[in-house]
């Protein structure tokens, strides 16, 4: 598989050593898109190096498309985020590079059209080039809103997704593709063409491999108006800084890179607004990082002026993907010397833990069918229900608590706070209640806690049906 | 050209799209095929690469040269379309998606068809052969609705091409756009010879895109109304 830069201007960028990239420096690229056909000719996959402002994305997308290429899976280069350093385009062509190679396709429904939010009279009826922009796309198949799982729904900012009856609505028009679904699916459910887990690891392994010293990594914004020059920093862009949650924040440390910033949007010029989201993902990190009791600054919304030495790189596996919280809290906590890890209570912590209370627990087990994870369980042992819960598995998503039928009594609470001793814990059993067993065919019927709500609710008046229920299971009810 | 015409050329792009695809979805013949073929590279000429759908477009076009012949391709119409002797019917009509699993029936969903086609002033040919929920009668409805739209962007009547874009979102979202995805799945599953695949796929990445992009168009035509 062959790979070119098409650079417009002239840079003497040279390709990373031991890489096979064809860099061909095309003058006039950006007012002439239409080049891009006859310069990548031949060429299998295809970065572009652009200066923002001087080119039209849809021309470029356009363009793209003719010459048989997806432009979701073309990366663009901010030539002027080089600031005229020929190795340090070389650092960001590498990474181009990479993150191309991580591209796994588009499909027709993740294209979002943009059109200009102001249209004047003048512009009335002249045909606005479509731009587009890549959205979400949620895998069915992974969703767990039959279980009643709706994270989406509720971290969305733009509420473009609605849970009704067990399935999620998702509305491409109000979206504004910020990413922050697909960090917070507990499943993994939801893609983004341009911004998967493994697009991004590839892109700060690429980094991290081309940079002489030990680089910076910057979440930026797609939106961000501003280049970040900063020597030693290199961007990654994403389609929201605020997608970056704890774990994405961590990796890269685990990964060789000296220091993590996540750019504020209204310091990037974007207006999102998420900067409560990313304010939290950070704090929490620096708080991880001080309790580890090793440097938080490694982890912040400003670029320090130098860039602090390498970590221990940990050889993690698939740090990116939804449910890698406890192997990156391992990892931090071995390459601080740490033999125990814990932060108190915090919005952000993406490992949590859950409390049954016994005596408010009627052994519903809805708790456990929404969990799309399967950190808290069920299940059925010699006339005993038990429910039990596995910190390792949870992603805090707290969907357990809301879906509570006694949530009024406080049955179950989740407290998002981290504890590397409760994650290696494994599971452990929280309520456990003996359960009433079908006089004919011995099946369960239910706990006694919840017949002793069935008879609250029903009186004594209804103690001829109460009978029937507690000494029948629903189905030979049904053979009477 | 003028403004007004990029706005009518556009539109006129859409409308040959629907017919294009339309016509696709009728049984092939030697001379519809070869009306097709050349249908497509000339619409190919008016600028598809600038929309999201483009790949899977040319993807078609593709297909168009690696097309088995006309009797064998009818064949794999007849087996697809038409009947179920292998049990891989996929039938291109709405009723068959939408009447069984979403619990209306067959009757309502006929006349709720019927109902929108008089409201948008359109009728389907008495000597028609297809059903009224067949997608070449849906697709052709929309190429109506855009030659209204394309009327209205050459006469400069903004209202016009906005109550065309109205009709056309409601349209395609109550109808096309609710069950064509449905039937694209079943034929990828079913097509060995892969041209109704390639057809259906590319139709199915239109349609998708259409339903996102007219309304944007309709609020680019809103907002300038208020200027």
């Amino acid at each position: 598989m062959s790979t070119r830069a098409l650079l417009c201007g002239d840079h003497d960028a040279v390709a990373a050593e031991g890489s096979d990239l064809d860099i061909v420096e095309v003058p006039g690229l950006c007012f002439q898109p239409e080049l891009i056909g006859a310069e990548a000719e031949s060429a299998d996959r295809l970065v572009l190096g652009l200066w923002p402002g001087k080119y039209s994305p849809g021309l470029v997308q356009s363009e793209l498309r003719s010459a048989g290429f997806d432009p979701f899976g073309v990366p663009l280069v901010d030539l002027r985020e080089a600031d005229g350093d020929s190795e340090r385009l070389g650092v960001y062509l590498a990474a181009a590079v990479a993150r191309a190679e991580a591209f796994s396709g588009s499909r027709p429904e993740q294209s979002k059209s943009v059109f200009p939010s102001e249209v004047s009279r003048r512009d009335l009826l002249r045909f606005p080039r479509p731009e587009y922009v890549a959205a979400p796309l949620i895998e069915v198949e992974n969703c767990a809103a039959a279980g009643g799982c709706r994270a989406c729904a509720e971290i969305c900012p733009q509420t473009a997704y609605q849970w009704t009856a067990g399935r999620i609505e998702y509305d491409k028009s109000i979206c504004e593709p910020c990413g922050l679904c697909v960090t917070t699916c507990p499943t993994g459910a939801i893609t983004h063409p341009v911004a998967t887990g493994s697009q991004v690891a590839a892109q700060i392994e690429a980094i991290v491999e081309t940079e002489r010293s030990t680089p910076g990594i910057v979440y930026g914004c797609r939106r961000a108006s501003e280049p970040l020059t900063s020597k030693g920093w290199y961007q990654v862009e994403l389609p929201c800084a605020a997608m970056a949650t704890p774990q994405w924040l961590l990796a890269p440390l685990l990964m060789g890179a000296g220091a993590v910033v996540a750019r504020p949007c209204s310091e990037a010029g974007c207006d999102l607004r998420h900067d409560e989201v990313v304010f939290r993902n950070v704090d929490y990190c620096r708080r991880l990082l001080a309790a580890a009791g090793t440097d938080a600054d490694r982890v912040s919304t400003a670029l320090a002026e130098v860039v602090p030495g390498p970590w221990q790189p940990a050889g993690l596996s698939e740090p990116f993907n939804p449910g890698s919280a406890p192997d990156i809290l391992i990892a931090v906590a071995a390459a601080a010397g740490a033999t125990d890890l814990t932060v108190d209570e915090h919005p952000a912590s993406p490992t949590a833990e859950v409390v049954i209370d016994p005596e408010a627990c009627t052994g519903c087990t809805v708790c456990a069918q929404v969990c799309p994870t399967g950190a808290l369980a069920h299940a059925q042992f010699d006339g005993y229900l038990e429910i039990s819960f596995d910190a390792a598995a949870c992603t805090a998503c707290g969907q357990c608590v809301p879906r509570c039928p006694e949530i009024r009594n406080n049955a179950i609470e989740l407290v998002r706070r981290t504890d590397l001793g409760l994650i290696q814990a494994g599971r452990t059993v929280q309520y456990q209640e003996e359960t009433l067993s079908c006089e004919r065919c011995g099946l369960p019927i239910a706990p006694a806690p919840m017949m002793k709500k069935i008879e609250s609710l029903l009186g004594p008046e209804q103690h001829g049906v109460l009978s029937v229920i507690e000494s029948l299971c629903l189905e030979c009810r049904g053979a009477r | 050209m003028d403004e007004q015409n990029e706005w009518a050329e556009a539109a006129s792009l859409r409308q040959g799209l629907y017919r294009f695809f339309a016509a696709a979805f009728l049984p092939p013949n030697e001379r519809r095929l070869q009306e097709l073929e050349l249908s497509a590279e000339y619409l190919d000429t008016y600028g598809v690469n600038r929309f999201a759908f483009a790949p899977w477009w040319f993807g078609l076009l593709d297909a168009f040269k690696d097309m088995p012949g006309a009797e064998l391709l009818h064949s794999e119409y007849v087996r697809l379309f038409l009947t179920s002797s292998d049990g891989t019917l996929c039938p291109p009509v709405e009723s068959y998606y939408r009447a069984s699993a979403e619990g209306g029936g067959l009757a309502e969903l006929l006349s709720d068809l019927e109902r929108n086609y008089r409201r948008l002033g359109v009728q389907v040919q008495p000597d028609s052969v297809e059903s009224v929920d067949h997608i070449s009668v849906q697709l052709e409805t929309m190429a109506e609705l855009c030659r209204r739209e394309a009327e209205g962007a050459s006469n400069w009547e903004s209202e016009t091409v906005h109550k065309a874009l109205h009709d056309q979102y409601e349209f395609i979202s109550q109808h096309p756009a609710a069950w064509f995805p449905r039937f694209a799945e079943r034929v990828a599953a079913a097509d060995p010879m892969r041209f109704y695949a390639r057809l259906t796929e590319a139709t199915d990445a239109y349609l998708k895109h259409e339903y996102d992009f007219i309304p944007g168009l309709t609020h680019g035509v809103s907002s300038g109304d208020k200027v």
